[in-house]
């Protein structure tokens, strides 16, 4: 991969990250945006598929080699919880593309490939991630880690567009919910 | 408008979440829906003049749909476990209502707040955050209510997503470990002991 394919690559998220759900961005727009021709686009990345899922490879193995490299610290949990959530405010496009175009987050993919890398992908990262837990299975890791992982980019989204604000309130919330879950939110006994 | 046209409509909306379902996300015209629900385009631009029309009509009957049917179940179920496999079971019989809401329901956070947001939030503390705290209640305020029921709704719409993709098996193992996520986090799993708190 050469600067250019990495330019590429870098601009499809910012584009991708703006998409609306009416208007996906174009190959065309793509190319103009980096004064490229459109043909010149393909001759690097085949189609935009392929060019979106490279990119997606591309951010979320930075985002899961940045948390697996924190967690492996041993940090306390609500430390953790705070530095991963700024990880994803700090990083606004890749959080939004990655909300736009990966997988297990808010798309119906029918690309069961796709669908099939990234439970894998999972299951890789988790175990490196929960590295202080002794999950009893792949699909325990899987569960537990995609889960977490969602709550993290949903969090981030929701302050970014204005739906909650980051204080204190919302990220003690974050703590909290991905810690000891919404049982922990409520009163009275276990029903 | 009429009952018989609202009926029409009604139906149209279903046709159309079906329809709209079997497309990548984002990638289909309300051409090719209304070529897809057997209907004249200029017949169905009456029904939905635009894009984010039809996308409206599609979460807002797909969310009250929800909220009749998680409210029933909670009030039959003994507990939150009872009520996500009821949900569960039921929306496994609706699969392009999961493929519907996964790309354009408001419960998931895209870049933009959507103008009616606020419509749409009121809607769901009204119609479910406030019927369940009645139930069991939150700590704390409505909006730590909105939180939590945003939360469990969206890991319900994601598990419903893995199992109809075929990712993980529909077994009492998996639903339980999808319920225990939500309901009592990381650290209700096994931690080696003596790692960090």
């Amino acid at each position: 991969m050469d600067e250019l394919d990495k330019q590429i690559l870098n601009q499809t998220v910012i584009l991708g990250s703006r998409d609306l759900a009416e208007a996906p961005f174009s190959l065309a727009e793509l190319a103009q945006s980096l004064s490229l021709s459109e043909s010149q686009l393909l001759t690097r990345f085949k189609t935009r598929e392929q060019l979106l899922h490279e990119a997606v490879e591309m951010v979320f193995t930075s985002e899961m080699a940045f948390i697996a490299d924190i967690s492996t610290r041993g940090p306390r949990f609500e430390y953790w919880v705070n530095r991963l959530l700024d990880y994803f405010l700090f990083h606004k496009e890749e959080t939004f593309f990655i909300l736009n175009y990966g997988m297990g987050l808010a798309k119906a993919s029918l690309a069961k490939e796709d669908l099939k890398a990234y439970h894998d992908n999972m299951i890789f990262w988790g175990k490196k991630i929960l590295c202080y837990f002794a999950l009893a299975s792949d699909e325990e890791y899987f569960f537990v880690w995609s889960a977490t992982f969602r709550s993290f980019v949903y969090a981030a989204a929701n302050i970014m567009r204005g739906e909650c604000a980051d204080g204190e309130k919302t990220r003690r919330l974050l703590v909290t919910l991905i810690g000891h879950g919404m049982n922990a939110l409520m009163k009275g006994p276990r029903v | 408008m009429s009952s018989a046209s609202l009926s029409k409509t009604t139906a149209l909306t279903l046709r159309s979440i079906e329809a709209v379902s079997h497309y990548e996300p984002n990638q289909f015209s309300l051409k090719d829906v209304a070529k897809d629900v057997g209907m004249d385009e200029k017949e169905f631009s009456t029904f939905f003049p635009a894009k984010k029309d039809l996308i409206r009509a599609g979460w807002f009957y797909i969310d009250n749909d929800f909220f009749e049917i998680a409210l029933a179940y909670s009030k039959k179920g003994e507990n939150f476990e009872k009520t996500f496999n009821a949900l569960l079971d039921h929306y496994l019989l609706y699969p392009h209502f999961i493929r519907f809401a996964l790309t354009y329901d408001y419960v998931f956070p895209r870049r933009r707040l959507p103008e009616d947001y606020p419509e749409y939030k009121q809607m769901v503390i009204d119609k479910l955050v406030k019927p369940l705290d009645l139930k069991k209640p939150t700590l704390g305020d409505t909006e730590i209510g909105y939180q939590i029921t945003d939360h469990w709704v969206r890991e319900l719409v994601l598990d419903l997503e893995l199992i109809l993709d075929g990712i993980v098996p529909d077994t009492p193992t998996m639903r339980h470990l999808m319920v225990q996520i939500i309901e009592d986090g990381l650290f209700s799993f096994n931690k080696i002991p003596g790692t960090p708190e």
